[in-house]
């Protein structure tokens, strides 16, 4: 913007009164002394030189400071504005991203929950089935090891009775054994007194000490046959 | 023009300033940067459901121990009938038991702890202690480590063994001293311990906490205390094969 403030463009102003002074920067004040004739010719033609010498600068600067003043501020509002509204809408920008990303965000997130919900639900249904079937296993298990220790105490008492079993086959076959030695003993005794029968029947014929010892021998087997036989019955009985 | 320019541009820009403080709160700022998720506002979400909680189970086998698995018994059959003792595993084929369980013996039948057989093949019977060890000719099911050293007093122990020629029972007990040998057949002292024995627990192992055997029982009173062999006496035997000698015939 340009301001018509050069001097040889300044439109003349009427001359209000002499207390308006004329400016002795501008015009070549007119010295008493040295004024020449010829120089009052010329006075009737320059009016309009001698007044625009003699007019008033200060009343005419205010209003142009005021009014760049005023234009000033104006560029410097309309600036701020703008500047403001062009904060407002980046900050409304962010904010409508921010507020977008947040809802895509829990959109995702409630999708995500959805489906760890289902997948809790079904975990839960699992894990019911599961420990009903450890219910149930345990319930075997607890039946199968009631099995195990009834199965035990049989083992127990089985091998028990085998052995008493065993016990028993071994005492009869200690008596079987102890009853044949019984036997050849009775047997002996037997013999024994078959003969001293026969050689009683003759005893005429035989020497009678010798019969006599024979005697004692027979006698001495059979004590000896029947002491046996009596303890082997008490030994059936003990068993 | 320019000094003057900046007074006015100086009231602008505080005019400026003053315009922007005072819309400061009118104006949409820029959003925080978040740092942590977002709460989430979700309604209609199934809740977690509540887990029943399963009774514990209370499953109690009563199966064979691992002592009673290395147990054996023993009958002996001679002259003057039959007795019943007890016996150990110390190796697959190798059982110990006292020299009177095997005494006198033309034959000796041995049983497992459930009831199965096993066939003899050697027996032997120490001289300086109630120890015998008997040879088979099959294979055990299982069998007892020996301890390194003698129990002390005060130790706590197991005796397993066919008490009476019955059931297979197992006792419990501590080792009270060692002392001289009931039966006096042996200089060496004995194991006297508290743990109850009967006719037919001859020699049954005597089992420390840790499992592995300390002596082997052989008499008592009936009322208690009770002997045992101890096992160093043991090894002796086991470790020196020249120490068993033959089993005294039946007479």
């Amino acid at each position: 913007m340009t301001v018509p403030d050069e001097p040889g463009q300044t439109m003349p102003l009427p001359v209000h009164g002499p207390e308006a002074a004329p400016e002795p920067s501008d015009v070549a004040a007119p010295s008493d002394a040295g004024q020449t004739p010829g120089d009052e010719a010329q006075a009737p033609g320059d009016e309009a030189t001698e007044g625009a010498v003699r007019r008033p600068r200060s009343p005419r600067r205010w209003p142009t400071i005021l009014a760049w003043t005023l234009v000033a501020l104006c560029v410097i509002s309309l600036g701020v504005l703008g500047y403001g509204y062009k904060q407002s809408l980046d900050s409304s920008r962010d904010w409508k991203a921010l507020a977008d990303s947040t809802t895509t965000e829990l959109e995702s997130s409630r999708v995500q929950l959805d489906r760890t919900s289902e997948t809790l639900t079904k975990t839960k249904s699992a894990l019911d089935d599961t420990r009903k079937a450890l219910d149930e296993t345990k319930g075997n298990l607890k039946e199968v090891a009631g099995q195990y220790n009834d199965a035990s105490e049989r083992i127990r008492q089985l091998a028990s009775e085998k052995a008493k079993v065993g016990d028993q086959a071994g005492m009869l076959s200690t008596a079987v054994e102890q009853a044949g030695r019984l036997q050849e003993q009775l047997d002996a005794c037997v013999t024994g007194l078959r003969d001293l029968q026969t050689y009683l029947v003759n005893a005429g014929d035989y020497d009678a000490a010798s019969l006599a010892k024979l005697v004692a021998q027979v006698n001495s087997g059979c004590d000896e046959a029947q002491s046996q036989s009596k303890a082997f019955q008490e030994w059936l009985k003990g068993q | 023009m320019a000094a003057r320019l900046r007074p006015v541009l100086g009231a602008g820009v505080i005019a400026a300033t003053l315009l922007l403080a005072g819309c400061a709160e009118a104006l949409p700022l820029a959003p925080p940067t978040r740092t942590t998720p977002p709460p989430h506002s979700v309604t209609g979400v199934p809740t977690v459901p509540d887990i029943k909680g399963g009774s514990a189970a209370t499953v109690t086998l009563k199966g064979f121990s691992a002592y009673e698995r290395a147990s054996l018994r023993i009958r002996n059959i001679s002259c003057q009938g039959v007795a019943v003792g007890s016996g150990f595993a110390v190796a697959p084929r190798v059982i110990v038991t006292n020299r009177h369980v095997v005494d006198g013996a033309t034959a000796l039948q041995i049983q497992t702890y459930d009831g199965r057989d096993r066939r003899v093949d050697t027996a032997g019977a120490a001289t300086f202690a109630d120890l015998a060890i008997v040879r088979l000719a099959d294979d055990l099911p299982a069998t007892l480590p020996l301890a390194t050293s003698n129990p002390k007093p005060g130790d706590a122990i197991t005796v397993v063994g066919y008490p009476g020629g019955g059931e297979l029972k197992t006792s419990r007990g501590k080792v009270l001293r060692y002392g001289a040998d009931i039966v006096g057949q042996s200089d060496e002292p004995m194991i006297i311990n508290d743990a109850p024995i009967e006719h037919g627990s001859s020699g049954s192992p005597l089992v420390d906490s840790g499992g592995r055997v300390v002596g082997v029982a052989y008499a008592g009173k009936p009322e208690g205390p009770y002997w045992a062999v101890p096992v160093q006496l043991l090894r002796q035997i086991i470790d020196k094969p020249s120490e068993v000698g033959p089993i005294p015939p039946c007479e």
